[in-house]
């Protein structure tokens, strides 16, 4: 191959005219970046080779008549690999083509499915009293939930093969009662977090234990035996808990009680600085009052109500 | 190469309407740097596999979008899965081995720089590119021979522009350091290092 040539033109020339051309330094600067684009240059004027073949033009010139005669230039339709243009342009181009194919998936999935659920559906209706409009292939199940029907027809709901209402209403006390589990294995965590109490899950677990501090015992006889176990369990244990209540409720009574004394104490300063007697026998009185509501309603009582109350 | 890309923008779109004349055009403009890409990805094949490239562009031209840059980008694809295509069929790397021996005698082990490149022929181009791994050798390829953008040149290696564009910087780097090197077959780094 005699290829070695081509570079003693134009790019050779600047090079040596930029460096000065008379004096040059043995292994001059290589890596300095100057020399980049020359040394791009060279290669490209190196590897292009500027002539080009004739033959390979005339063939090439040929296929495009050849495709020219084929009429295949105008027809064809543009790949993503064919669409060079800048990205704004293809971008307004191919989501329209996407959003028809997505439309065109959809409306096609769809109807596969309104025809499933429409032969279901259809299947249903027989048994709404339109026997005379099915063919007779459906006539069966027709019959059996037309008498169904008429067995009680006090049932207004559905009331063909599938609506069977017996396997519900197990399934649906059963996670009830798994709902109160997970409640109570959650309580120890939440009861810490003081409003979240408030919540009406919660509540409705404080109001079925029979008080807050009652919730763990209920919940311990919740989660061992069976239900009627569970119930009289609960039945002794309301009773006991009330008594531990009421026990206690004295205890806090008597506390505050103690405390009120002590803040009702001249001696001692008040916590509202302007008027410390007034306020002393106000809340004196309030608190006072309160115990007695507080003893009036020991069942539904909520001794940490009364305790915010007397920080407050 | 720049001052063309009116012409060649011009001629492609005549030659879409069916202007055989702006094809040929087209083809003068493109062929050389196309040639030169083919040259570095397969050696001496580069002819045989521009060819086939050639009657793919012609066959495909009605598909094409875009301008100047963009034509050559997709003749450059094109003609990039050609030499793809031949390289598995022949199982040959794209570096030719012939040309090895021509390397011994090159003038460049003891010149500088400029010395180097007024002597830098086809075969020693190619045999400095590769020296280069091989996406550096295209990237430098598409970049410098093609003369395509970075973005472009990304498209057509199916790689993000930032990578290209580092490859095409090392690469070229690298064949700097190898030409201010003494020997050129050594392995490059040692005088740089030395100089720096």
């Amino acid at each position: 191959m005699n290829d070695r040539r081509s570079l003693g033109g134009e790019d050779g020339c600047g090079m040596g005219e930029r460096e000065g051309g008379d004096t040059r330094p043995e292994p001059a600067a290589p890596g300095s970046p100057g020399d980049r684009p020359d040394l791009g240059a060279a290669l490209a004027a190196a590897l292009r080779d500027g002539a080009v073949d004739p033959e390979a033009e005339e063939r090439a010139l040929a296929a495009f008549r050849e495709v020219r005669a084929g009429g295949a230039l105008d027809g064809a339709r543009t790949r993503r690999q064919d669409d060079w243009r800048p990205a704004d342009g293809r971008r307004r181009g191919r989501p329209l083509r996407e959003v028809l194919i997505a439309l065109a998936a959809s409306v096609t999935l769809g109807g596969v499915a309104v025809a499933a659920i429409g032969s279901a559906v259809g299947a249903r209706d027989d048994g709404d009293g339109r026997d005379g409009l099915r063919p007779s292939s459906s006539a069966p199940t027709a019959t059996a939930t037309a008498t169904a029907d008429d067995a009680d027809p006090g049932l207004p709901g559905p009331s063909g093969p599938f609506a069977s209402p017996g396997p519900s209403g197990p399934s649906g006390r059963s996670s009830a009662a798994q709902d109160l589990l997970a409640h109570c294995r959650a309580y120890d965590s939440v009861q810490r977090q003081g409003k979240a109490l408030d919540s009406a899950a919660w509540q409705r677990l404080v109001r079925a234990a029979g008080g807050q501090d009652d919730v763990e015992a209920y919940c311990a006889a919740q989660s061992t035996g069976s239900e009627e176990k569970k119930e009289n369990k609960e039945k002794k244990e309301n009773k006991e808990n009330k008594e531990k209540k009421e026990n206690k409720e004295k205890k806090e009574k008597k506390e505050k009680a103690d405390r009120k004394s002590d803040e009702a104490d001249p001696g001692k300063p008040a916590k509202t600085p302007k008027t410390p007697g007034k306020d002393a026998k106000s809340t004196k009185e309030a608190k006072n009052t309160k115990a007695e509501k507080s003893k009036a309603n020991k069942d539904s009582k909520d001794s940490k109500n009364n305790e915010k109350d007397d920080g407050g | 190469m720049r001052s063309s890309e009116g012409e060649l923008g011009a001629a492609v779109a005549r030659a879409q309407q069916g202007d055989e004349a702006a094809f040929a055009v087209a083809y003068r403009i493109v062929q050389p740097g196309l040639l030169g890409y083919l040259r570095g990805l397969v050696g001496a094949e580069a002819e045989d596999v521009a060819s086939d490239a050639w009657l793919e562009i012609a066959r495909d031209l009605g598909r094409f979008r875009g301008d100047a840059a963009g034509f050559r980008g997709w003749t450059a694809t094109i003609a990039r899965h050609r030499a793809l295509d031949h390289l598995r069929r022949q199982k040959v790397r794209p570096r030719a081995s012939e040309v090895e021996q021509d390397l011994l005698d090159l003038p460049a082990a003891h010149s500088t720089d400029g010395q180097v490149l007024e002597s830098l022929g086809t075969q020693y181009a190619l045999e400095l590119l590769s020296t280069l791994p091989r996406d550096q050798a295209e990237a430098v390829l598409l970049r410098v021979v093609v003369g395509l953008d970075g973005p472009a040149a990304a498209r057509v290696l199916g790689k993000r522009p930032g990578a290209v564009r580092t490859a095409a910087h090392r690469g070229l780097k690298r064949l700097a350091r190898r030409l201010g090197a003494e020997g050129v077959t050594d392995d490059g780094p040692r005088a740089l290092g030395g100089s720096e």
